[in-house]
């Protein structure tokens, strides 16, 4: 333990733009992901689909149902954010794990960034939806004394979103890199199982929550 | 703590890139198989609705079918069996038509029958009387049967008129004639016959005695062209004639009637 795990390492500088670890990772598992999917879904069938198909299309079609089990909507159009958001976290949150490797979301900045994104996605799907006027019209439900309640509520949800997985996942890999230090090899491994755990656990409430967000913005369920 | 601003705008477009490529090469191909596969399922349970309704319609027709089935039998079978009736009907009056023409023939035939044994019987009858009468008028005396005739067959020819005498006669004297008697005749009556022909013929006549016991009792006059009998062979002949002639009549007439 020689860093801060609160610093965000600069790789390389880009001009003026420094690239730092956790961009250099998440690249990374983007390329693998996108990799992966497109030699995944090359040969897709109908009839008789592969087992790796199976798995895509349980993973694609269980995703779809919990996003419409939460929204209390078809979900179709919200799958590509909220279903890329869970996969980025698992894998992000799991990536951890690799000895060598450290999850992007273990920095501020990656869990900063999903959550600035969960909260712009959600106002310009609430205006698009709903029209801007009654949107906005929202924020002064029930009464317009709770307005500026309403409005910090919508930061303060984002900003708990982002410190709840970095929190966790910062603090898990924390604790691993301590104990390991301490105790040696096998020592962390029930840790890291309970981080593997922890990991998709995180996604699940990170997307699930996302999906609330958005779905109380458009208006499928009732805002939180 | 720090927020590295680049680090943060670079992850945020790293990630709306990442959701652009994962709909691109996951979401994209994934959900267009997923609901290629459901308009499959969805068409062949389609087809499967088809064809169970079909099978539906079906049965529903061969249950139609089954409901009007004995309707269809009752008719089927009401119509058979008036056209059996028919036939029947049909059959009986053929069968009486053919029976009652039996009947007339067989009853034609026995009336036939009936007469012919009728007339037989009647013509052995009339057999059996003459016989009859024959054998009583033969053991009969011929002067008691034979000598009224006789005079009789002279009446009959003094009857005639003068012309038909003169035929009698034929221009010869003395005028033969043959008298056929049938047994002896005393010999005055014999003389007596001989005197009131020619007084009848106005000629002498020459009276040739032949005895024929067929005559019964009676006599024959056999003149040159004509015979003047007076029998009981003829009368028997005639009487039998007459009854078998009256038989046959009243027989034709039994049988148009």
């Amino acid at each position: 333990m020689t860093e801060s795990p609160l610093t965000t390492p600069v790789v390389f500088l880009l001009g003026p733009v420094p690239v730092t670890l956790p961009v250099i990772l998440t690249w990374g598992l983007m390329a693998a992901m996108t990799l992966g999917s497109a030699l995944a879904t090359r040969r897709l069938r109908v009839e008789r689909p592969s087992p790796v198909q199976t798995v895509l299309e349980l993973v694609v079609e269980t995703l779809r149902q919990q996003i419409a089990e939460t929204m209390q909507t078809d979900a179709t159009p919200f799958l590509p954010l909220l279903g890329t958001l869970f996969l980025y976290l698992a894998v992000a949150n799991l990536s951890g794990l690799v000895p060598g490797m450290k999850a992007p979301t273990a920095f501020l900045e990656t869990a900063a960034a999903l959550a600035l994104i969960v909260l712009l996605a959600s106002q310009a799907l609430g205006i698009r939806r709903r029209g801007l006027w009654s949107y906005l019209k929202g924020f002064a439900h029930p009464t317009p004394l709770l307005l500026p309640l309403n409005l910090l509520s919508e930061l303060t949800r984002a900003f708990s979103l982002s410190i709840r997985l970095f929190g966790n996942v910062m603090s898990g890999e924390f604790v691993i890199a301590i104990v390991l230090s301490l105790a040696g090899l096998f020592v962390p491994v029930p840790l890291m199982a309970l981080e593997l755990l922890l990991g998709l656990v995180q996604a699940y409430i990170f997307t699930i929550l996302a999906a609330v967000f958005i779905g109380g913005a458009v208006g499928t369920i009732e805002k939180g | 703590m720090h927020i590295d601003g680049w680090t943060l705008l670079l992850q945020a477009v790293n990630f709306l890139i990442l959701v652009w490529l994962l709909r691109r090469f996951l979401y994209r191909p994934v959900l267009a198989v997923i609901a290629e596969r459901q308009a499959a399922t969805e068409r062949v349970r389609s087809e499967a609705e088809a064809a169970r309704q079909a099978a539906e319609a079906a049965r529903q027709s061969l249950e139609d079918q089954r409901t009007a089935l004995p309707a269809e039998r009752d008719r089927l079978i009401a119509a058979a069996r008036a056209e059996a009736e028919a036939e029947r009907a049909a059959l009986l009056e053929k069968a009486r038509g053919e029976a009652e023409h039996a009947l007339e023939e067989a009853r034609s035939r026995l009336a036939e029958e009936r007469a012919q044994a009728l007339e037989g019987l009647q013509r052995h009858a009339v057999d059996l009387g003459i016989r009859l009468a024959t054998r009583l008028l033969r053991d009969a005396p011929a002067a008691v049967l034979t000598v009224p005739l006789l005079d009789e067959a002279c009446a009959a020819v003094e009857s005639l008129s003068a012309p038909q005498r003169h035929a009698l006669a034929d221009g010869i004297d003395p005028v033969p004639v043959r008298l056929t008697i049938a047994a002896p005749l005393p010999e005055g009556d014999t003389a007596r016959t001989r005197d009131r022909l020619a007084t009848a013929l106005g000629r002498s006549v020459a009276l040739e005695l032949v005895e024929d016991p067929s005559l019964i009792a009676g006599v024959e006059l056999h003149f040159a062209h004509s015979v003047v009998r007076r029998s009981w062979k003829q009368a028997l002949a005639e009487a039998k004639e007459e009854m078998t002639r009256h038989d046959s009549e009243r027989h034709t007439a039994d049988a148009v009637a």
